[in-house]
């Protein structure tokens, strides 16, 4: 399953720094630095994914690489959803240009951070979801060829490491590790429960009215969830939501 | 692999990588067993080849294929009988039979097999674990005394090759279902606390009760409870539930 060159990736973010014995959850943080500084990009990001959406971020190299994931979770689309349900990297040189129209909530504000083109690679086995890792640059062009090839690998050796760490768990838990980064979504699946009682609608509309009002609100959408489950937001039955 | 691989043999070495890509690129637990047993009876040059997966290490219930309907059927008799290669623990890693219709080993099922079947020849090897074995690998030929030491050199990197791949397979799937548990228990949460103007911590504690009387798992309870958008048997909380 590993090439020689995601071998090589996985020595080097499981040893380094020289002499530091690595902690668990320190590798998928230098597996993002090692990416950004062994191709052309400025950051990058590991998240959790699954056929659910996202699921929580695991790792990111900077606060616009942590911002691009939190964004695609609040307006529920992007590239890096796009790539884990497709299974293929999805490739944005010029995210301004050609991302509008596929992405109409993620684009302008992922502009807003300073991101002008965005490399999304899956972390997929099979067709199980797991994750995704995201690139990102504050300048437009594409990744060459070989940067595509490097990018692969690290796509391949994060997947390899999500794998390793959930061997480690207790049968049929989830390692505390990728638990701790489910965490900052409970109170969305929480407050995605009491909409659906709240307006009557099934989970799935319980979860755009909450994305719908933090769009709108132009606030992250853990911040909303938090309002419902303080019971400081109300949503109310209703034959059409337009706010 | 030169270790286990002659010269002769450096075609088998080519062979077991294409298998390794296949298995890592198959989209399912059940597809990656159907390619396993499909690629090894013709690499061993058998006649047929089955796989069976015990429950346990990630995995719920047993799994099993066959490469054609008579290892299906070796692996039913296996199940109906409670005898043969994959209903108990092997006693080495790979297991031969020259004759199932005399055989020692398998006294139910060898017979069955032999006369049911026409499949004389047996070998099973092991599909090594971390900790436990994972399954077995069944060959099966119709002429008897058909396998010899000879094929060791490949049943075991094929049994390694196959073990690997259900393990990183299983390991994905055990993630992605813990994942979706989370965001179900989550979600149960937050409709109790909705509807029963629970906090938290009771609305948590209710699915947990619910879950320990009836003994289904947490997430079997929130799953039921999206579903149905009620608590099987309990439309009210019990009291304590919303003084605590």
């Amino acid at each position: 399953m590993a090439s020689p060159r995601v071998r090589q990736i996985l020595y080097e973010v499981v040893t380094s720094p020289p002499g530091d014995t690595s902690s668990t959850d320190q590798v998928l943080s230098r597996l993002c630095a090692a990416s950004t500084a062994a191709l052309a990009v400025d950051g990058a990001a590991v998240a959790l994914i699954t056929a659910d959406g996202h699921a929580g971020l695991l790792a990111a190299s900077d606060a616009p690489a942590a911002a691009m994931e939190d964004l695609q979770h609040t307006v529920g689309e992007g590239p890096c959803l796009d790539a884990s349900r497709s299974g293929s990297p999805v490739l944005q040189p010029d995210l301004a240009r050609t991302g509008m129209a596929r992405w109409p909530g993620f684009t302008p504000s992922a502009a807003d951070a300073g991101i002008a083109a965005v490399f999304a690679f899956p972390l997929n086995v099979g067709a199980i979801q797991l994750g995704v890792l995201d690139l990102y640059r504050t300048t437009v062009g594409p990744l060459d060829a070989l940067d595509l090839a490097e990018a692969l690998d690290f796509a391949a050796a994060a997947t390899i490491i999500l794998l390793d760490l959930q061997q480690e768990a207790p049968a049929g838990q989830l390692h505390p590790l990728l638990a701790e980064a489910t965490e900052g979504h409970r109170e969305i699946h929480q407050a995605t429960g009491m909409i659906s009682v709240q307006a009557a609608v099934g989970l799935t509309e319980a979860l755009l009215l909450l994305r719908a009002h933090a769009y709108a609100a132009e606030r992250p959408l853990i911040d909303i969830a938090r309002d419902v489950v303080r019971r400081h937001l109300t949503f109310q039955p209703q034959g059409d939501h337009d706010e | 692999m030169s270790v286990l691989f002659a010269p002769k043999d450096a075609g088998r070495a080519a062979m077991l990588a294409t298998l390794a890509g296949e298995l890592y690129a198959a989209p399912d637990l059940g597809t990656l067993l159907e390619r396993a047993v499909e690629f090894a009876a013709p690499a061993v040059g058998c006649d047929c080849a089955g796989v069976i997966l015990w429950p346990g290490h990630g995995l719920e219930e047993r799994h099993s294929a066959g490469s054609d309907w008579r290892a299906v059927q070796a692996d039913q008799l296996q199940q109906w009988v409670d005898d043969g290669p994959g209903t108990s623990p092997l006693t080495a890693d790979i297991v031969t039979a020259d004759d199932t219709a005399s055989d020692a080993q398998w006294p139910r099922w060898g017979p069955l097999v032999a006369a049911e079947l026409g499949l004389h020849s047996v070998l099973s090897v092991a599909l090594p674990g971390h900790q436990h074995r994972l399954g077995v690998l069944n060959l099966y030929a119709t002429r008897p005394a058909v396998f010899t030491i000879a094929d060791h050199a490949l049943v075991r990197p094929l049994a390694v090759h196959i073990a690997l791949a259900v393990t990183v397979t299983t390991t994905a799937g055990t993630l992605e279902r813990a994942i979706a548990s989370r965001t179900r228990i989550g979600q149960a949460t937050g409709v109790l606390m909705e509807r029963f103007g629970l906090d938290e911590a009771d609305a948590f504690a209710m699915l947990k009760r619910r879950s320990q009387d009836q003994n289904i798992a947490l997430r079997s309870v929130a799953a039921s409870l999206l579903a149905e958008r009620q608590l099987p048997q309990s439309r009210r909380p019990p009291l304590e539930c919303r003084q605590q």
